[in-house]
């Protein structure tokens, strides 16, 4: 056990060293930083300046070294815009995103897991086709449009909710709201697909040629193995989400996560603070990744983690 | 379904023959028509992308042109007028117009990328399963990292790092894509490696290169075509939501996903706006993933004798 979790931080490190290089590369190789972020116009001198000040005048493979080195000891400089620490910048942001992460998974599960077990119930049926192609729709949907969708709707028209920003969970209702129905197609998807594996299993046909309740079959045997697969899935949506949804969901209801942090880390071209977000992200990803991996065998003990 | 099932009745009273196979071009589309929703699906599909590709002469108006005094104007049903069926947009620029152009973008760009993506991420796919050793390691590695992190978030810094723009879209998206095509095409090319005949073509001197196109190449076809229209759909998506985040195609070009987040904050004096691009993405999308699962269930063997069981039963309980 000890062992499969240090293996998989190895390979969470070179993940996230695999992510920073490539923004590394991205931001200083491909393209000139000191440009990219000195106004339009600006004159030799403002960029010998900054340039002096990035540490960027010096040969790239020095460059890199110190990035690293800076990565090490998490320190990723001060915000070019915002004049603070990037790092903390990004800290800052992080239980908003986690809320409405949370939240949103939460509910994809809550709601769409029993859509999904009722329709394996009789796959083939009416219901089930019906939620089939409710889910598959709900795949297709774009956030963003899902979103701006639900803000005209209970914000505009019916006046129930605020249209954006944070505070109070009202504003945390249609965000969360977004995520989960954009992800409760692929829960439902699966939930239904692996519901239906495990009812065609001969040890569901040995209960119930032994006179177990059918409902007791269910709840007790079918569902616990079925919800292997679910956890899988659920950690895979929290790392989508996270690396990407949120960015969508976030600026649609401008909602002050590391998402749009992220977007205004680009819009406004600060290098430093997109690099401090890409890591703390990576992180994340990672953590939730190992997570996943352990709580998977916490709900199916066969599995054997090396 | 229901058409299909009215015309078995009609013929149930005869035991179902056991397999008659038409002409190829007309078994593909009566195919197609059995299960409607794929055919509607198809057919929605064939309206966008005739559309797409005639957007010059279907479009009623020019997609940019800003008419500032007819701005916001009505769908025709709500008081509009037959000149913008759609309505107009925060600018009085056409929506039909502008969907019809936009799905120009929505489609080359997702052609493009899944085409890229799909070459390279076959080509790395064979040559890792078939050389196997280091190369495979490699390659798969590469595969398992990219697919570990994913990579919307990424797309979106190195988008926004380069400048957006159509060419730097397509690669970089295709970049963030090709596993999916490599991981299909090495699983499958590690079976095949086995099978008698790549043995006897291996054996009589044929060449690796040659090998490959020729004898398991093939085989690849059919799942790869399925995978392609999933990936289809998803690079759409991604096309729309990079536009909707300004990092896509940049105005006053049309995108769909543009057209969302220019008019999101006239939502209250014009929701026509913003309806109409996200419902004719999202329909699009759906189309394509209907499309695909019905691929899955036409090229799989097993799944086609589930639904011929399952239609034999229905027969004849209605029969009884």
């Amino acid at each position: 056990m000890i062992r499969f979790i240090i293996r998989r931080l190895l390979f969470g490190v070179l993940i996230m060293l695999a992510v920073t290089i490539t923004v590394f590369f991205v931001t200083r190789v491909l393209t000139d930083p000191v440009k990219v972020m000195l106004p339009v116009g600006s004159s030799q001198e403002a960029y010998d300046q900054l340039e002096a000040s990035l540490g960027l005048d010096a040969p790239l493979g020095e460059q890199f070294v110190t990035f690293i080195g800076d990565i090490v000891r998490l320190d990723f400089g001060d915000s070019y815009w915002q004049r603070l620490p990037a790092l903390d910048l990004v800290l800052e942001r992080i239980p908003a995103t986690f809320q409405l992460v949370g939240a949103g998974t939460v509910l994809a599960i809550v709601l769409f897991v029993p859509l999904g077990i009722i329709a394996s119930l009789k796959p083939g049926g009416i219901l089930d086709r019906i939620l089939v192609t409710i889910s598959l729709f709900g795949v297709s949907m774009p956030q963003f449009w899902l979103g701006a969708m639900l803000i005209f709707i209970f914000s505009v028209s019916l006046g129930w909710l605020p249209t954006s920003g944070s505070g109070t969970g009202q504003h945390l209702v249609l965000p969360s709201i977004t995520l989960a129905l954009a992800s409760g197609g692929r829960v439902a998807q699966i939930t239904r697909s692996s519901m239906i594996d495990q009812l065609n299993r001969p040890y569901v046909t040995t209960l119930k040629a032994k006179g177990m309740p059918s409902r007791r079959i269910l709840t007790h045997h079918v569902l616990r193995n079925a919800l292997v697969p679910i956890v899988t899935l659920a950690a895979y949506e929290i790392a989508y989400a996270l690396a990407g949804y949120a960015v969508i969901v976030e600026t649609v209801f401008a909602w002050p996560g590391i998402g749009r942090l992220a977007i205004q880390a680009v819009t406004q071209r600060d290098i430093i603070l997109l690099q401090a977000v890409v890591f703390v992200v990576a992180s994340l990803v990672v953590a939730v990744n190992i997570i996943a991996d352990v709580l998977y065998k916490a709900v199916d003990p066969r599995v054997k983690l090396t | 379904m229901a058409i299909v099932e009215q015309a078995e009745v009609g013929a149930a009273a005869v035991p179902p023959p056991a397999q008659v196979r038409p002409r190829r071009g007309r078994a593909f589309v009566s195919v197609l028509f059995e299960d409607k929703l794929s055919f509607v699906s198809a057919l929605f599909l064939l309206i966008v992308v005739v559309s797409a590709v005639f957007a010059p002469w279907v479009a009623p108006h020019s997609p940019s042109l800003v008419e500032l005094q007819d701005r916001l104007l009505p769908p025709v049903w709500e008081g509009g007028t037959w000149s913008n069926v759609l309505g107009t947009d925060a600018l009085g620029r056409d929506v039909l117009s502008r969907l019809i152009f936009g799905a120009r973008n929505s489609l080359v760009i997702g052609v493009s990328v899944v085409a890229l993506a799909g070459v390279f991420g076959t080509a790395l796919g064979l040559i890792a399963g078939y050389r196997g050793g280091w190369v495979d390691t490699v390659i798969m590695r590469l595969a398992d990292a990219q697919l570990a992190f994913p990579g919307l978030l990424l797309v979106i810094i190195v988008i926004g790092s380069l400048g957006p723009s159509v060419p730097v879209i397509i690669v970089v998206v295709a970049v963030y894509g090709w596993m999916i095509y490599a991981r299909l095409a090495r699983g499958i090319v590690l079976q095949l490696r086995e099978e008698l005949y790549v043995r006897a073509a291996e054996m009589s001197g044929v060449r690796a290169g040659r090998l490959m196109r020729r004898h398991l190449l093939p085989n690849l076809v059919s799942p790869l075509m399925t995978q392609s229209m999933l990936e289809l759909a998803r690079v759409i998506l991604v096309e729309a939501s990079l536009s909707y985040l300004g990092l896509g195609i940049q105005p006053p070009e049309a995108s769909w996903g543009l057209m969302v987040s220019e008019n999101q904050t006239y939502l209250r004096e014009g929701w026509w706006t913003v309806f109409f691009p996200g419902i004719v993405l999202a329909l699009t999308v759906l189309a394509v993933n209907l499309i695909s699962s019905w691929l899955r269930v036409r090229s799989d063997p097993q799944q086609q004798q589930l639904l011929l069981a399952r239609r034999r039963i229905r027969n004849e309980r209605r029969t009884r």
